[in-house]
C-alpha cells in the first residue's frame, strides 16, 4: 500500500515531476556527447544535491540515468561515436543508417526501442524485484566466467569481413584488461613500478580513443567528401511498425533486465549479447546485420534502458549495486539517510515506489524530449568535418580526463586514438577490442574464483560446471552458438538450401 | 581551401580555449595556479601570524564516488566551510588503493590547500610495494571515523557459533571458503589475526569489494566472509545474513546481539580496538601554524551531532582524534597490519626494512 503511496508522491508532486523530467532532457545531452558518461553526470550530481531533500535528489540522478542512457545512441548513430559504452553496439547498425541519410528515422527507432526497454525494465523492477534477485544470487562465478565466454563469442558478429581480424582485436582487448594490480594475488602486471599503469587501464578511455579520436582521425583523412543530407520529414514514433518488432523488444528487454541485474555486469554488456542475439535469430532482416538493420537497432538500446531497471533489482532487494551508476546512486541515499537493503521495501516501501514510478514517468518523458530534437541533432551529421572532428577531439580529451581527473588518462586515450586509427586503416574492426577490454577483468577474475571455490582444481571447476544446471545451461549453449559460428556447420546449412 | 584551414585552425584554438577556461572554473583541477598563489602564502606566514585560507581547499578523495570514503568525506564538506569559511572543491582520484591521490596530493605543493580525504589503505602500500607513499608522508589532520569487522555466515547456515566455524576450519584445514577482496583487502586481513590466534586456514576466493564478497555469501557460494560492518549491516539487520563475531572490544550499537570475537577468543585483545579509518591529511611541510588551524577546524565539524549520525548510518564508529592521538592510531594500524601480512606471507618484504615496528 505504501509502495503505492510512494509511486502517487511522484506523480502528485508537481515539483518532483518537474526536476525529473529536467534530468531526463539534460541526460539526454550528456550521454550524447561522447565522452561525457551517465556515471559522470551522478557523481557530480551527488554534490550538487547533497543538500537537497532526497526524493528531489533522486528523481534527479534518476532522470539523469534515464536521459543518458539513452543520449548515447544519438552520437553512436549520427557520428559511429558512442556516447557512452553502452551505446557501442548500437553505432554497428545505427551510423550504417546515418550514411544513407536515415539518421532521423534510425534515431526514431532507438527513441521508441530505448522507452520500451524502459518502461518494461520498470514494470519487472515492480513485480519481480525479489524473484530476480533471487535467481542473480544463484549465479556463481563460473556462471560469470561462461556469461564472459559466450560474450566473446560476439567477435563473429562484431568482426565485419574476417573472423582472424576481429579475433586478433579481441584478443588486444583481452590483454589490455589485465594491465594493472592483480586482484588476488596484489602483484603488478604490466605496469613497471608506474602507478599510474598501477591504476589499469579504463574502458571508457579505450572507448573514447578507439572511437572518438580514430574516427576523427581517419575522416580527416578525406575532407572533400561530403557528408550525406539527412531525411527528416515526418518523424514521429511509428508505433504500429514497431509491432513488428515484439518478439524481439520483450527478448532483448529480458536479456537487458536480466544482466542489469546481474552485479558487476551493465547495460554495456547486455547491448552487446542482445544484439548478438538479435543478429543470430532474425532470419530475413530487410537490410543484413552490420549495413543498417533496424533490428540491429532495436536489441540493443531496447535492452540497454531495460538494463537500468534491472540494476535497480540488486540494489533495492540487497543492496547491492548493479553497475557503476547505481553504485553511485547507492552512495547517495546513504548519504541522504535512506537504507538500501533487503529491508527497504518493507521500511521505505514509499521510496521504492518513488523509484518504480520515477522509472515509469522518466521514460514517458523520453519519449517526448526524444522525439522533439531530432530534427535538430541529425544536422550535426551535416556540419563540416573540419569543424566536427576537432570539436570531437576535445570532448574525447575532456571526456577522458573527467573520468578521474587524471592526466594519464588522456595519454592513453590518444594512444589507443593512434592505435585506433591503425586498425580502421588497414580494415581491422575495433569494436571487438572494447569488447575484449570490457570481458577481460569478468572472464579472468570469475575464472580464478570458480577455480579456486573447487578448491583450486580444474578438474573440480569442470565438475562443478557440468552438475550444476545454471552452469549447464551456459555451457550447452555457448558450445551450440560456437558450433553454428563453423565453417562446418556453415557450409553443411548452404548444401542444404542447395539440395531444396 | 587556404581559408578553411584557417577557420578550422582558428575554431580549435577557440575551442581549446574555451575547453580550459570551463575546466578551470567548474570543475576542480586548479593546480596550475597553485604554484602562483604558494607564494604569496609563505610570505605572510614570514611575517609570524598566518591568514588561512584566503582562497577554496581542494579535497582529493582516494576512492570512487558513492563509496564510503567519497560519503564520509563529502558530508563534511559543508561543516568545515563553516568553520573556515571557504569551500572545500573535492575530486575523486581513485586507482591503485589509493596510491594515485597520494601521489597527486604529494605533488602538490605543502601550503594546506590540497587536503587528502582517504581511507586506510596507503598504510600497506609500502610492503606491498604499490606505492612508495604511506601516511609518514603526510600529517594527520584528523581521523573522522573507524568500522569494526563482522564475520558473516548465511542465515541457514551450519555455523551457528564462531567456535562452531573455527572448528570446522581446524578440522578441515584449506577447505571452508571465504570470500576475501584480495591481499591487503580487510578481510584477508582480519582473517590473518584469527589465522595467527588460532590457526585456522580458509580458502580464499577472491572478490573485487566487500558487496561482491557477500553477494557470493548470500548465494551460498562460499562459506563465510568478514567485511566491515558498513557493507553488511542492512543484510544482519534483515537477518539474512547471521553474524558470528564482531572484530571490537565491546559490542556494537545496531548489532548489540552479535558477540564479541574477545569472548570466545581472548587474544584478541592484543590487537583490537583495530579498523579500517576515514581521515583527512595534508603533506609532509605544511606549516605548522596553518596544521594547527585546520586541526582545529575539523575537529569541531568531524563532532557536529548530525556529522556522527550520517557516520553511524554508514556503519562506522565516530572517532574524530586529531595530532598526536591520530598519528598513534594510524602507526598502530599500520604495525599491526603489516605485521600480520607478513607473518601470514602475503608480502615477501619485511615491514622492518620500512622501519615499522611490532607491536605485539
Amino acid at each position: 500500500m505504501e509502495i503505492i503511496n510512494g509511486m502517487l508522491s511522484i506523480i502528485l508532486n508537481p515539483s518532483l515531476i518537474g526536476i525529473l523530467a529536467l534530468f531526463v532532457f539534460l541526460g539526454i545531452y550528456v550521454g550524447a556527447m561522447p565522452g561525457l558518461s551517465v556515471s559522470m553526470a551522478c557523481s557530480l550530481l551527488i554534490s550538487f544535491t547533497f543538500s537537497w531533500e532526497p526524493l528531489p535528489a533522486l528523481a534527479a540522478m534518476l532522470g539523469a540515468q534515464i536521459g543518458g542512457v539513452y543520449g548515447g545512441s544519438r552520437a553512436a548513430i549520427l557520428l559511429n561515436i558512442p556516447g557512452t559504452t553502452a551505446a557501442v553496439a548500437t553505432s554497428l547498425d545505427g551510423y550504417p543508417l546515418a550514411k544513407k541519410g536515415l539518421a532521423g528515422e534510425a534515431i526514431a527507432v532507438a527513441t521508441l526501442s530505448s522507452v520500451m526497454g524502459g518502461l518494461i525494465g520498470a514494470v519487472i523492477l515492480a513485480i519481480g524485484a525479489p524473484l530476480i534477485s533471487n535467481i542473480a544470487l544463484k549465479f556463481a562465478p563460473r556462471d560469470y566466467f561462461l556469461l564472459g565466454m559466450m560474450g566473446l563469442l560476439l567477435v563473429g558478429s562484431l568482426g565485419s569481413e574476417s573472423n582472424s581480424r576481429g579475433i586478433f582485436t579481441a584478443l588486444i582487448g583481452l590483454f589490455i584488461g589485465t594491465i594493472g594490480l592483480d586482484l588476488v594475488t596484489g602483484q603488478q602486471r604490466f605496469a613497471f613500478g608506474n602507478t599510474y599503469l598501477m591504476g589499469g587501464v579504463n574502458y571508457v578511455v579505450v572507448m573514447l580513443g578507439l572511437f572518438g579520436m580514430s574516427e576523427a582521425l581517419i575522416q580527416l583523412r578525406d575532407l572533400s567528401v561530403y557528408p550525406v543530407k539527412q531525411k527528416v520529414d515526418n518523424l514521429k514514433p511509428d508505433f504500429k511498425g514497431h509491432v513488428k518488432y515484439f518478439v524481439l523488444t520483450i527478448k532483448s528487454s529480458l536479456i537487458g533486465v536480466f544482466v542489469g541485474a546481474l552485479p558487476g555486469t551493465g547495460g554495456d554488456i547486455a547491448a552487446l549479447i542482445a544484439y548478438d542475439q538479435a543478429k543470430r535469430t532474425t532470419k530475413n532482416p530487410e537490410v543484413p546485420f552490420g549495413e543498417g538493420a533496424i533490428e540491429g537497432l532495436v536489441a540493443p538500446e531496447t535492452a540497454n534502458n531495460a538494463a537500468i531497471g534491472g540494476a535497480y533489482i540488486p540494489m533495492l532487494t540487497l543492496g547491492i549495486p548493479g553497475d557503476a551508476v547505481t553504485a553511485i546512486i547507492l552512495g547517495a541515499l546513504l548519504i541522504h539517510g535512506l537504507r538500501p537493503g533487503p529491508l527497504f521495501m518493507t521500511e521505505s516501501p514509499d521510496a521504492f515506489g518513488f523509484i518504480v514510478a520515477g522509472n515509469f514517468i522518466g521514460n514517458i518523458f523520453l519519449l517526448i524530449f526524444g522525439f522533439m530534437g531530432i530534427k535538430l541533432f541529425t544536422k550535426i551529421v551535416e556540419i563540416p568535418k573540419y569543424i566536427l572532428m576537432p570539436t570531437i577531439i576535445i570532448l574525447s580529451v575532456v571526456g577522458s580526463y573527467a573520468i578521474n581527473n587524471s592526466i594519464a588518462d588522456i595519454y592513453w586515450m590518444l594512444g589507443f586514438g593512434i592505435i585506433g586509427y591503425l586498425l580502421k586503416l588497414y580494415h581491422f574492426p575495433t569494436a571487438p577490442l572494447i569488447l575484449g577490454v570490457i570481458l577481460s577483468t569478468i572472464i579472468e577474475q570469475s575464472f580464478r574464483r570458480a577455480v579456486s571455490m573447487a578448491g583450486n582444481s580444474l578438474i573440480g571447476f569442470i565438475i562443478d560446471i557440468v552438475t550444476n544446471p545454471i552452469s549447464l545451461i551456459l555451457l550447452v549453449a555457448i558450445i551450440f552458438m560456437s558450433f553454428s559460428q563453423s565453417n562446418f556447420w556453415k557450409k553443411t546449412r548452404e548444401k542444404k538450401l542447395l539440395n531444396r | 581551401m587556404k581559408t578553411k584551414k584557417m577557420i578550422s585552425l582558428l575554431l580549435v584554438l577557440a575551442l581549446i580555449a574555451g575547453v580550459l577556461a570551463g575546466c578551470s572554473s567548474d570543475t576542480t583541477d586548479t593546480s596550475n595556479n597553485q604554484d602562483l598563489e604558494t607564494t604569496t602564502t609563505e610570505n605572510t606566514e614570514n611575517n609570524g601570524s598566518v591568514e588561512f585560507p584566503t582562497k577554496d581547499l581542494q579535497g582529493t578523495i582516494m576512492w570512487a564516488a558513492g563509496g564510503i570514503n567519497d560519503s564520509v568525506s563529502r558530508a563534511l564538506g559543508p561543516y568545515i566551510q563553516e568553520e573556515l569559511g571557504k569551500t572545500v572543491i573535492f575530486t575523486n582520484r581513485p586507482g591503485a588503493a589509493g596510491g594515485i591521490a597520494t601521489q597527486y596530493v604529494n605533488e602538490q605543493s605543502a601550503d594546506g590547500y590540497n587536503i587528502l580525504f582517504g581511507a586506510e589503505n596507503p598504510q600497506i602500500a609500502k610492503i606491498m610495494g604499490t606505492s612508495n607513499l604511506d601516511y609518514s608522508d603526510f600529517i594527520p589532520i584528523n581521523i573522522f571515523s573507524t568500522t569494526v569487522g563482522v564475520v558473516s555466515v548465511r542465515s541457514d547456515s551450519k555455523y551457528k557459533t564462531m567456535e562452531d566455524l573455527v572448528n570446522d576450519m581446524l578440522a578441515r584445514p584449506g577447505e571452508v571458503t571465504m570470500a576475501v577482496t584480495g591481499p591487503g583487502g580487510y578481510p584477508q586481513v582480519a582473517d590473518s589475526m584469527l589465522k595467527s590466534i588460532v590457526g585456522t586456514e580458509a580458502q580464499y576466493v577472491t572478490f573485487d569489494g566487500e558487496a561482491g564478497a557477500l553477494t557470493a555469501v548470500l548465494g551460498e557460494h562460499v562459506d563465510f566472509t568478514i567485511t566491515t560492518l558498513g557493507s553488511s549491516y542492512e543484510m544482519l539487520r534483515s537477518g539474512d545474513l547471521v553474524g558470528l563475531a564482531v572484530y571490537h572490544t565491546e559490542p556494537v550499537e545496531g548489532i548489540e546481539d552479535v558477540p564479541v570475537i574477545i569472548d570466545s577468543y581472548p587474544k584478541f585483545n592484543d590487537y583490537l580496538p583495530w579498523g579500517p579509518f576515514y581521515g583527512a591529511f595534508v603533506k609532509n611541510g605544511t606549516p605548522q601554524e596553518i596544521v594547527d588551524i585546520l586541526t582545529e577546524a575539523f575537529e569541531r565539524a568531524v563532532s557536529n551531532p548530525d556529522y556522527s549520525e550520517m557516520t553511524k548510518n554508514l556503519g562506522n564508529v565516530p572517532l574524530g582524534i586529531g595530532g598526536q592521538e591520530a598519528r598513534d592510531f594510524i602507526d598502530n594500524y599500520r604495525s599491526v597490519t603489516s605485521w600480520l601480512l607478513y607473518d601470514a606471507g602475503v608480502t615477501e618484504s619485511s615491514p622492518e626494512e620500512f622501519g615499522i615496528q611490532r607491536v605485539n
